[in-house]
């Protein structure tokens, strides 16, 4: 079966999205900046879908930073996010505004926030901030919104919380206390490339610069972005010091369950996942001290 | 042609003929062609690495509304496409086997191979009708690998060929057993070289159509349009006045388009033909990957035996090859590999060689890839030069400038070595790369490497003993002058040579002259743009063309200006008397009165071949290439630095001196050289057309990596000008030695910076950290 | 649907599965945009949509509607070529054309947003523009030196 939609729904609002969802389900498919689609249509994965279902013209792009936290519209573009000084000037957020940082440009001018978490692919930069910044997902559905904590999103290859009727329509980031950072980094094989693993990290330090909260949260490790635990555990309460950092990120090929690929081994992308959360460790260490 | 160079044009800043035509979009590649009631082809493949077909049945795909031709292997003509490998044609022997069908009928050897094929309304409707044809395999054992094709026992995947070996060769010069005898150092190594895609941004595939009387035309995308026509008349039997070939301009080849027939051409012109109307398989960048053309990987073992002193007494090669499911130029590649590099890189007394070309059921089209085997023996064979620097505690440009010929110097095989920059290029591309410098500074992590080559330029023998390149002059009546050539543009810059040649020669300005090429309805026969030849072939060949236009016009403007014709000369459009050069006439008056008056034609022809023997020495075969005429020579110097956590490698300056005898567009010798670099950089560091299984796992770029804008080091591209004899104005070919050096070079500098040496491309961060790690146990 | 394209207003009809850079090539015949892989980022379809750089072969047509659509054919003003594309041709940027009109297209979003990119901001602008045959040194070459025009 090849690819064929009948009909391209261009939404107004909200409503339309859910009925159209909550009528066609599995064959319907929303679309905003569809960057990711038109890769999944290209590799014949999505000949189901009979029904696109554009949000691009809802009012979902924006970024409100509010006393409670963060507030991003769904259909926010990558290219705001990245360029938005509430993000990339602030410590806690910067995660956000350097995982928007995609390469190429067509793509980031093109491609939304609500694309890059809801495909379900941890190649892809977000998915490992959605676990490091705590991010929660707003979904509206029939039976109206909820909210769906980052830690219960991924459930595997682009299988999310999200149910076939529903669809994301903003995400929260929670206020950070003062004295939080956070780093996203990808080690990539060529300057336009899917990360071959990447990594955010936040960092909150309390007394004595020890961090009060740790996160440590990788892409490309497994079929859903992965949380290295026991490395966070062995920095809490720590001083962020080079010793302790070396001494973490050692646990960290335990916690991660990566892949032979096209780019590389599972052996390379454990070697290459200390060295990573290392450079992050230290740049967040950096950042909050300096 | 040395000393005083006073050119118009000649190495001056020439804008390209082509180019404003490419920036505003207006440039037509065949996929851009829309005819009325064109109907959309698509070939089904094979979905078995090795399987027997027993049986095909269309008739639910041939009921489907919109289908408007089904067919199979029986609707194809029976002759191979590459009939002219077998010997069964007169024009070549010995170099290689037909195996290339259209259509298969009995068994398929490789995933991809093509079954049938549809034509219909639009896509969804030809999908659809592939979909439906039910074909009933008997799958097959396969073989993924030539050690295990050429095992006892394995699959045999041609019937007529138990042990899968397509192609052998073997043979040895001068006392090898005394060379290793005398030696004070021998050293052994094995390399392993990946295929690498050419991924041209241009796509395969055709449009065809027929007219009533029988008459084909069929736009594509080839580097050489002539062969192609040849072949299709040769294998359907069309005589070649019947079919047209439109290929003006081409979106990249290097290789991948070069003299191969392939089955979509076929099918394409079949499935027109059945259903009346215009045909266009437009293949996917995916299904190019599928089954793509890539150069095979091979297998390369080098021995070599060296006197203390750094000279080279004796070297032994065994080489092995994977081509896939059909020979295609491969064996032509291994032979060239053993004639080029392995005899006439370095002056060696004694050497002997082994080399095969092995069937396997792998997907890839072993067809010519920019160097022909080139990058990979050079790169085998510098990395060692290196180690044997090493070893000799000799500085590895010294070792290389000892064992080179002397310019001037004949090979024992008779390869004469005038215009010999290569020690030019040596000493030039290290001096501008500081190579003593950087090589005592020891950065950490950083390093330093070099090699050199030799190229040819042109080739001869594929086909016949006499193959050439065609222009054909026209002057009009206006004075302006039409330049049909042979060539497609490729890229290369071809046409521009062209033009600028014949305005040298004519005397005239550039605007006069517009470049008919790449359509055989209007342009002569020639072989096309490949084996570095586009240049020279082209350029000499339009050089005769316009030499006797010129003296045409002389003898015309002799009899307006009632002078003698010798008397004469040509500049800025007209004809004036050199003693008296007020007295002149412009071109346009002249060509009026050839027309008008004299009734004369002004027409001319340059039919260039390289002078050069065919029968190469060194392997005892046809065409391989023999002794040739000119030689690009090539040094690049790479810096990189590396990461010892992660194993990456960043490039940070490629100096590359190349001689080219002399730049008669220099920054088109400059744009071959940094995308040559840049692709060498590629085959060297990232770019692997990984295949599992009999399947290419790549689908798209996504997952194949070539290098971006944001991935490319400082480029210092050398020019060295040696004149060479043979050459239009002195110039000879570039556009494969320009990543002929680049992987060893890539591959001596991470050892320098490191300590370590990958012997398998592509130098992977992975292989560097594995290698790194386990110095560190050591 | 309508779609503007380089500033005309055309009226289609256009189905659902279309993407835009079928729509151009195909039903408006605009073939200067080009189709160079399935999807996977060569940036041969470059056009721009509200000036800014996508892959046409990655948008839906429908999703084109009420913007401006600017391809390689658009840049010409009244007879006269776009200083980038006089770039091109002095620099020597142009081989076999393929990448061509993507290069000059993200080029120009660049050059209308940025005036005077640094060289490393042009590279970068460039990077999903995949090119074969020049090791991208004479595009950056053509771009930077447009910026002086």
């Amino acid at each position: 079966m090849a690819f064929k939609p009948d009909e391209y729904i261009c939404a107004r609002r909200v409503e339309e999205v859910v009925q159209a969802l909550t009528a066609y389900k599995d064959q319907a498919a929303i679309l905003a900046g569809g960057t990711v689609f038109h890769e999944l249509v290209a590799k014949g994965m999505v000949p189901q879908i009979k029904k696109l279902i554009d949000i691009s013209r809802l009012p979902l792009s924006y970024i409100s930073d509010r006393p409670d936290g963060l507030r991003i519209g769904a259909t926010t573009r990558l290219a705001e996010l990245r360029d938005a000084s509430v993000l990339k000037d602030s410590g806690a957020y910067r995660a956000i505004a350097e995982a928007a940082s995609i390469l190429p440009v067509q793509v980031v001018e093109m491609g939304t926030v609500g694309g890059n978490i809801c495909a379900g692919l941890p190649i892809l930069n977000f998915p490992p901030v959605v676990l490091a910044l705590d991010f929660e997902m707003k979904v509206t559905g029939p039976g109206g919104e909820r909210s769906i904590p980052g830690g219960d999103f991924y459930l595997d290859y682009f299988l999310t919380g999200i149910q076939p009727e529903e669809f994301l329509v903003e995400v929260n980031v929670p206020k950070f206390p003062e004295r939080s950072v956070s780093v996203f980094q990808a080690f990539k094989i060529l300057s336009l490339d899917y990360p071959t693993i990447s990594i955010a990290v936040r960092v909150t330090l309390g007394k004595n610069d020890a961090c009060r909260e740790v996160r440590i949260a990788f892409g490309s490790v497994g079929r859903v972005p992965l949380r290295a635990s026991k490395a966070e555990n062995r920095l809490m309460d720590r001083k962020l010091d080079e010793r302790i950092i070396d001494q973490a990120i050692e646990a960290i090929p335990g916690d991660i369950n990566p892949i032979n690929d096209l780019r590389a081994t599972a052996e390379y992308r454990k070697e290459i996942s200390k060295v990573l959360a290392r450079d992050a460790l230290m740049k967040a260490r950096e950042q909050i001290t300096g | 042609m040395s000393g005083n160079r006073e050119y118009t044009y000649i190495g001056k800043k020439l804008e390209r003929v082509d180019a404003l035509a490419k920036v505003t979009g207006e440039a037509r590649y065949f996929a851009d062609v829309q005819l009325p009631g064109m109907l959309v082809g698509k070939i089904l493949t094979s979905p078995h690495a090795h399987a027997r077909i027993l049986s095909i049945d269309s008739s639910n795909a041939e009921r489907l509304p919109g289908v408007r031709a089904v067919v199979t292997a029986k609707d194809m003509p029976k002759r191979s496409l590459d009939f002219y490998q077998s010997g069964e044609s007169d024009q070549m022997k010995g170099h290689g086997r037909a195996d290339l069908y259209a259509l298969v009928s009995e068994k398929v050897h490789f995933v991809g191979e093509e079954v049938a094929a549809v034509a219909a309304d639009d896509s969804f409707i030809a999908e659809e009708a592939l979909r439906l044809i039910r074909v009933e395999y008997e799958v097959l054992p396969a073989v993924f690998a030539p050690e295990e094709s050429m095992k006892p026992g394995a699959p045999t995947i041609y019937e007529d060929l138990p042990g899968n070996v397509a192609n052998h060769l073997q043979g040895s010069h001068g006392d090898v057993k005394k060379g290793f005898a005398e030696a004070d150092h021998i050293f052994e190594d094995e390399f392993k070289t990946q295929p690498q895609y050419h991924g041209a941004l241009e796509r395969h595939g055709c449009t065809c159509t027929w007219g009533c009387d029988g008459n084909l035309t069929m736009w594509t995308t080839t580097q050489t349009p002539h062969l192609l026509q040849w072949m299709y008349g040769g294998v359907t039997g069309t005589p070649m006045s019947n079919i047209r070939i439109v290929s003006s301009y081409v979106g990249g080849g290097f290789g991948s388009k070069t003299h191969v027939l392939y089955p979509y051409h076929v099918i394409c012109a079949v499935l027109s033909k059945k259903t009346g109307r215009p045909v266009k398989i437009d293949l996917s960048r995916m299904e190019d990957f599928a089954h793509a053309c890539a150069c095979p990987p091979w297998t390369i073992k080098i021995r070599t035996a060296v006197k203390k002193d750094g000279r080279i007494t004796a070297k032994h090669l065994d080489m092995t090859g994977d081509c896939g499911a059909h020979l295609y130029s491969s064996a032509g590649q291994l032979n060239q590999c053993v004639t080029m590099a392995f005899s006439h890189l370095y002056k060696v007394p004694a050497i002997s060689y082994e080399g095969r070309v092995v069937y396997t059921n792998n997907p890839h089209r072993a067809v010519a890839y920019r160097g022909f085997g080139n990058p990979q023996i050079s790169f085998a064979m510098e990395s060692q030069m290196d180690r044997i620097a090493e070893a000799l505690h000799m500085d590895p440009a010294e070792l290389r400038l000892k064992n080179f010929f002397e310019p001037g110097e004949t090979s024992d095989f008779g390869w004469k070595f005038d215009a010999y920059g290569l020690p030019e290029c040596v000493r030039k591309a290290t001096e501008a790369a500081d190579w003593k410098g950087k090589r005592r500074e020891k950065t950490p992590n950083r390093g330093i490497g070099m090699a050199n080559i030799l190229h040819m330029t042109g080739w001869k023998g594929v086909f016949g003993a006499g193959e050439s390149d065609s222009t054909i002059l026209v002057g009009k009546e206006d004075g302006s002058f039409y330049l049909y050539t042979d060539f497609s543009e490729i890229g290369t810059g071809v046409w521009t040579v062209a033009r600028a040649v014949a305005a040298e020669v004519l005397g005239v300005s550039l605007e006069t002259i517009r470049i008919v090429g790449g359509d055989t309805y209007a342009t002569p026969f020639g072989q096309g743009s490949y084996a570095s030849r586009g240049t020279y072939n082209c350029g000499n060949s339009v050089k005769l063309a316009a030499l006797d236009m010129k003296r045409q016009i002389l003898e015309a403007a002799a009899d307006l200006l009632k002078e003698n014709p010798e008397g004469l000369d040509t500049k800025n459009d007209e004809v004036f008397v050199r003693r008296t050069p007020e007295k002149k006439v412009p071109f346009s008056r002249v060509c009026w009165h050839v027309h008008f008056n004299l009734a004369k034609m002004l027409i001319s022809k340059g039919n260039w071949t390289m002078p050069a023997g065919l029968h190469d020495p060194v392997t005892n075969r046809w065409g391989s290439p023999g002794p040739m005429t000119s030689y690009a020579f090539a040094c690049q110097v790479a810096e990189v630095e590396v990461d010892p956590r992660t194993g990456k490698v960043q490039v940070l300056k490629m100096t590359a001196a190349h001689d080219v005898g002399y730049p008669i567009n220099l920054e088109q010798v400059e744009g071959q050289i940094e995308g040559g670099v840049v692709m060498g950089l590629g085959y060297a560091l990232t770019e692997d057309l990984r295949m599992e299984e009999g399947r290419v796992l790549v689908d798209d770029f996504a997952d194949y990596f070539v290098r971006r804008s944001q991935d490319v080091p400082e480029i210092n591209p050398i020019i060295v000008t040696t004149d060479d004899a043979y050459g239009p104005f002195g110039a000879k070919g570039v556009g494969e030695a320009v990543m002929c050096p680049t992987a060893a070079a890539i591959a001596n500098a991470i050892y320098d910076a490191v300590g370590v040496r990958i012997k398998e491309l592509p130098i992977t961060p992975a292989k560097v950290l594995k290698a790194l790690r386990e110095k560190e146990k050591r | 649907m309508k779609l503007d394209v380089n500033g005309q207003l055309h009226d289609i009809p256009v189905e659902a599965h279309e993407t835009l850079l079928d729509v151009l090539r195909n039903r408006l015949g605009l073939t200067g945009t080009k189709q160079g892989c399935s999807g996977g980022g060569c940036g041969a379809c470059t056009v721009l949509l509200d000036g800014r750089p996508v892959y046409s072969c990655m948008v839906f047509a429908a999703r084109a509607e009420g913007m401006k659509v600017t391809t390689i054919e658009g840049l010409a003003q009244n007879g006269e070529i776009h200083p980038i594309q006089r770039a091109f041709i002095d620099h020597g940027a142009v081989q076999c054309g393929y990448c061509t009109p993507g290069q000059i297209l993200s080029a120009k979003a660049l050059l209308d947003k940025n005036p005077s990119p640094s060289e490393s901001q042009v590279k970068e602008a460039i990077v999903g523009n995949l090119c074969r045959c020049t090791g991208y040194v004479k595009i950056v070459k053509a771009i930077l030196a447009a910026v002086r025009t």
